[in-house]
């Protein structure tokens, strides 16, 4: 962000733009959050997708609509309605973590299996490489966005508004549909779950235990960094589907550079917003340091995306990022409590493995959030 | 008479003046910041217009968040779990640091300063960067000693659903010993020579020394120590949270602590982390309370 940043202010003169690094995670929305309520918060900042509910109903969020729609064509329509909610838009959307598959294809030429196509492709083929290789086809992520993208792929919507009220329906049928695909594939031993971005799981990768990693474009970055003996064995593929003549995708991550309550220059930070998304250069930066996918409709054209990727065997990443973006369904609308939902879900996840189903962790976690939204003196029907 | 008046006057202005600077820190940046909390733990924030949008309110909300951790099953599992942290490693840690220390001040150990430099060394190391070593040796896919004992047929899982505890205990322990060492070797240091002279001269050997003389004489840091690491097992927090990286068996709620870090920072009920922090410190206390106690009883006894 720093490279990026002093980029800027070297093209502007007459817009500075200081950097305030806070941690990340959670904390950073606390405190950006607290400086926003006390007056001396930034301009603009770096959000999440899935918090924008969040800070929206917190008040630390600055209503931008007529200074940004004008660029609505630019953006993919997932990106842009996640930068928004209800109608109101609250900043540009940077970038967008479309789900692609990364896969081991040295592993899959020594088993002789195609790039699945489909999830019921993706369970046989699984069969035959544990029997072939030994390894393992698949991550089972325990990572909320993970789990949110999954179930979202096989047509969830766990929130939803109707009037005044939130619609809540985490425990649907494809949800757990999608949940207990993964579930069975781990009980079979035919995936593994693990928290990820630790040494142990990119260990797992590198040395062919785990032949797949499904995640969000910029999981390119990871591996990039991570693994060493099996470079040049990779490659990203889209990601199977459960209806290859619907095909639908999801999106893990992705942030939108939002524009905060009481912003002196809201104007000169959208245009900041416009330039990290938009310039070429500035994406070139952001791409170098940390394999972000830009949110908009031609994110693909930077010419990176279209070099030979020494890393995945030489292959030219651009139209399968391309095509993983524009699949991403829109109509996905993230809750009010996304930081403790993915809590909840991280730390029942290893209990569904050992009940062999998802359901009851499902339903809790419904029930759960119904509850405690309530608490927080949410309106909620059920979805 | 005046003049005694005039001196006590004084005197006790002196003393406010001295005491203000404490008083002022203290009153600002711990008691202000528990009443705070207390309070808080009171009140909850309610959210308005059905979808959150219309603005937000605080609330009282009398003992609502103190039932609500109190209930919650995740917590009261962490509970247990610094319990048995408490019954099962700080016996462990205590009786090792005591042995050494002990060995120490018999000047038994040949080398003793490189040995007690060694021992101490764990504890200088912050908590974090151990934990993260201590992972890396837990680690299946990495973990030499993982591989070491696969290669004699051993299968070790150290970060499973059962043996995470265990290995959190093992890096408290690993962090501890050189410290509660330390206390009860300074401890052992002062104890009159003249003492263990006359008791070898009365006959008495080196273990008979120890159990009968050195050890009832510096219970008193015995305790200390004790009481300080009571406190730190239910204050346990840095190295979980570390491992819970690693591992999907470390939950958010693993410690109490760490159910108040996951509490605090969520976007739940903020004011339930106070309930659950209050909660700790009053346990905290009444427990330290309770080991102080037991020493004046025992010093009183003597």
């Amino acid at each position: 962000m720093n490279v990026l940043v002093d980029a800027f202010n070297q093209t502007h003169k007459d817009v500075t733009v200081k950097l305030g690094a806070v941690p990340g995670g959670q904390a950073a929305y606390e405190k950006i959050q607290t400086a926003v309520k006390a007056g001396v918060g930034p301009d603009v900042a770096m959000v999440e997708y899935q918090e924008i509910p969040t800070l929206a109903a917190a008040g630390v969020l600055q209503d931008v609509t007529s200074l940004t729609s004008k660029y609505k064509a630019e953006f993919q329509p997932a990106a842009w309605k996640e930068a928004g909610f209800l109608g109101k838009q609250y900043g540009l959307p940077h970038d967008l973590g479309p789900m692609v598959m990364y896969y081991n294809n040295s592993l899959f030429q020594k088993a002789g299996i195609p790039v699945p196509t489909t999830w019921a492709e993706f369970q046989s083929e699984a069969a035959t490489l544990k029997q072939k290789t030994g390894a393992a086809m698949g991550s089972y992520l325990n990572y909320g966005l993970f789990l949110e993208a999954i179930s979202a792929q096989a047509g969830a919507h766990w929130f939803g508004t109707a009037g005044n009220s939130w619609q809540v329906a985490i425990n649907d049928a494809s949800s757990k549909k999608a949940l207990n695909y993964w579930t069975d594939l781990t009980t079979s031993g035919e995936a593994i779950m693990d928290k990820g971005f630790n040494a142990g799981y990119w260990s797992d990768l590198d040395s062919g235990k785990i032949a797949t990693y499904i995640t969000g474009a910029w999981g390119y970055r990871g591996l990039e960094g991570n693994l060493k003996a099996t470079s040049g064995d990779w490659k990203v593929a889209l990601v199977p589907q459960w209806d290859a003549s619907h095909p639908v995708n999801a999106s893990i991550g992705g942030s939108v550079t939002a524009v905060m309550k009481g912003a002196k220059y809201p104007d000169a930070a959208i245009e900041f917003a416009k330039w990290l998304t938009t310039d070429p250069a500035a994406f070139k930066l952001a791409y170098q340091n940390s394999g972000f996918y830009p949110a908009t409709v031609n994110g693909a054209s930077l010419p990176e995306y279209s070099t030979p990727d020494p890393f995945l065997g030489g292959q030219k990443v651009g139209a399968v990022y391309a095509k993983a973006a524009s699949q991403v369904d829109s109509s996905w609308q993230w809750g009010p409590v996304m930081t403790s939902l993915n809590l909840q879900l991280q730390d029942a996840l290893p209990k569904s493995l050992q009940a062999g189903s998802a359901n009851s962790m499902l339903d809790t976690i419904q029930n759960q959030t119904v509850s405690d939204m309530k608490a927080a003196g949410f309106g909620v029907t059920k979805g | 008479m005046t003049t005694s008046t005039a001196t006590f006057v004084s005197e006790r202005r002196a003393a406010w003046v001295l005491l203000a600077p404490l008083t002022f820190f203290f009153a600002i940046f711990f008691a202000l910041p528990i009443v705070l909390a207390a309070v808080q733990s009171f009140q909850e924030t309610k959210v308005s217009g059905g979808l959150g949008i219309g603005g937000v309110s605080t609330v009282f909300a009398g003992f609502d968040n103190y039932v609500a951790v109190l209930t919650d099953g995740a917590i009261l599992q962490g509970f247990l779990r610094v319990l048995l942290l408490g019954v099962i490693q700080v016996p462990v840690m205590m009786a090792i640091a005591i042995l050494m220390a002990l060995l120490f001040d018999a000047g038994i150990i040949w080398g003793r300063q490189f040995f007690q430099t060694a021992a101490f060394l764990p504890h200088a190391i912050p908590g974090v960067i151990a934990a993260l070593i201590w992972g890396g040796l837990y680690l299946p896919q990495i973990s030499p000693i993982v591989k070491g004992l696969a290669a004699l047929g051993i299968k070790a899982d150290f970060l499973g659903n059962t043996t995470v505890l265990f290995s959190v205990m093992n890096i408290t322990t690993w962090e501890w010993i050189g410290y509660n060492m330390i206390i009860l070797y300074a401890a052992l240091q002062s104890v009159p020579r003249e003492i263990l002279e006359s008791a070898r001269v009365e006959g008495a050997g080196g273990i008979r020394i120890a159990l009968s003389i050195k050890l009832p004489l510096i219970v008193p840091a015995l305790v200390i120590s004790l009481a300080f690491s009571i406190i730190g097992s239910i204050q346990q927090f840095a190295s979980p949270v570390v491992l819970s990286t690693f591992t999907s068996n470390i939950d958010s709620k693993f410690t109490p602590n760490m159910a108040v870090f996951t509490l605090a920072g969520g976007d739940g009920v903020p004011q339930r982390a106070y309930a659950l922090a209050m909660v700790i410190a009053l346990l905290a206390f009444v427990l330290s309370f309770a080991v102080l106690r037991i020493r004046d009883r025992t010093e009183s006894n003597r």
